[in-house]
């Protein structure tokens, strides 16, 4: 046996994928070759190294397939409901179902228009009247983005989300409609841009609050993986009593009671470490 | 990932399982914390889904991936870390910046040795084809079986191409450990 053909198979005589015959082929070689006896040493002494490093658990590849089992059904249902949409053929419907939107456009580019005007015009004496033109146009804003968020096409109310992320608005409309589209709406992506604006008010108590009283309801596994995830990076420590509960909640879903066991350790912790 | 984007979901789990482990090794490399790696990879592949109708006809996949993943690297240290940049050295041209992490991180596995910090290190210095196949077969610990059906091709080819990929990690990791300023204690 030549070096070449002995070294191409030095990994398989590891790990044992070899014959009897290849083996003892391999071993005949290696009596009398220091190269490849030294060249075996190298690779089992760096398959040792890469043996010591953390592995990806075998789950990893199952909660991907799972969340796109998630995502197809929510597809499903979204294209389902835009289709008993279309069946609808009544004029006053279709002039409705974007009439909040476009009259609130219109209105707003109207106030626009007074603002830039009023701007090149006399300044000091109508302080007041930007302040009322100033909270007009936010009430306005919050109008649209919630007509948005009830809109059938799942685009057009994450577009309302997305105009939500933007504006920052902080009403008790705006967050009860962020909570309603993160536990019943039908679209799995609206879910998570849902969760992805109200990431953006954790920083408030009450936000957080809520959510960690969101968590004890029903939702897809990855909603709630999701919004695990967003309470401990807000090291949410009232999150905790919940979270040993779902960890040992046998008709939990396995991924979730995994996460929520780490998400506890790692508050625990904190909390500990605060004392 | 053209078909995935013309509305066949279910190849997104064939990419998953052929790269998933070459996305937690870059993201254990840089955050040595292995549940954060895994909630990292899952967050590249859940990118993907969303955003796939962004993928160019003539896009080069691997490279539009791992953009993804240092994008999502970056947002997540900016988030969560006080940051202390260390410009490093140039890999294969690029400027990679390390973050350290100073906050203190309960879940934090075995991972902070030198000589792992040298593994990853050569792991990089493979071409991603070898890099790939080693992930699969040495950290995965999928059967040559299951790799020759991922990435659909021969068994027994794959034995061969793993070895010399392992032979060339072991002359990188002799490379890197002769260059060291220091030897550790008990290290040849």
């Amino acid at each position: 046996m030549k070096c070449l053909e002995c070294s191409d198979q030095l990994l398989a005589y590891l790990e044992g994928e070899l014959s009897v015959d290849e083996r003892q082929r391999i071993d005949d070689h290696l009596s009398q070759c220091d190269s490849c006896r030294s060249l075996l040493d190298e690779i089992s002494k760096t398959c040792q190294s890469l043996d010591e490093l953390p592995k990806p658990s075998e789950t990893m590849t199952k909660r991907f397939s799972a969340a796109l089992s998630a995502y197809k059904s929510g597809q499903t249902e979204g294209i389902r409901l835009l289709q008993d949409e279309r069946r609808k053929k009544s004029w006053v419907w279709s002039v409705t179902r974007n009439g909040y939107a476009q009259a609130a456009i219109i209105v707003f580019a109207f106030l626009i228009g007074i603002l830039v005007n009023e701007s090149t015009s006399i300044k000091e004496t109508n302080g007041n009247r930007f302040d009322v033109i100033e909270t007009e146009l936010a009430s306005l804003k919050e109008f649209t983005a919630l007509s948005l968020l009830t809109q059938t096409s799942a685009v057009e109310r994450l577009r309302g989300l997305e105009w939500l992320s933007e504006l920052n608005i902080e009403s008790e409309q705006v967050l009860e409609a962020l909570y309603d589209k993160l536990n019943n709406d039908p679209n799995i992506n609206v879910r998570f841009a849902a969760l992805e604006t109200l990431d953006t008010y954790a920083e408030k108590e009450e936000v957080r609050r809520k959510l960690v009283q969101l968590l004890e309801t029903p939702n897809l596994p990855m909603i709630r993986a999701e919004l695990i995830k967003l309470l401990v990076r807000h090291a949410e420590k009232d999150s905790l009593p919940i979270l040993i509960q779902i960890s040992q909640d046998a008709n939990e879903d396995e991924t979730i009671r995994e996460l929520a066991t780490w998400s506890s350790q790692v508050l625990q912790k904190m909390k500990n470490d605060e004392i | 990932m053209l078909q995935a984007r013309n509305g066949d979901l279910e190849t997104l789990n064939v990419l998953f399982e052929r790269y998933c482990g070459m996305l937690y090794s870059f993201f254990m490399k840089r955050t040595q914390e292995h549940s954060l790696s895994e909630d990292l990879t899952q967050e590249v592949f859940l990118r993907v889904l969303r955003y796939r109708a962004s993928f160019k006809d003539d896009g080069h996949f691997k490279g539009w991936l791992f953009g993804i993943a240092r994008n999502i690297q970056n947002r997540h240290w900016e988030r969560h870390y006080t940051k202390s940049e260390i410009l490093n050295e140039d890999l294969r041209g690029e400027k990679a910046i390390e973050m350290i992490d100073t906050r203190n991180q309960p879940d934090v596995e075995a991972c902070r040795s030198e000589d792992t910090a040298l593994l990853y290190q050569a792991l990089e210095q493979l071409s991603e084809e070898k890099r790939q196949i080693v992930i699969m077969r040495r950290i995965q610990n999928l059967s040559y079986a299951e790799m020759a059906r991922i990435l659909d091709c021969e068994a027994k080819l794959l034995k061969v191409r793993v070895c010399r990929a392992v032979a060339e990690l072991a002359k990188h990791m002799k490379t890197l450990i002769k260059e060291r300023p220091y030897e550790m204690p008990g290290m040849q």
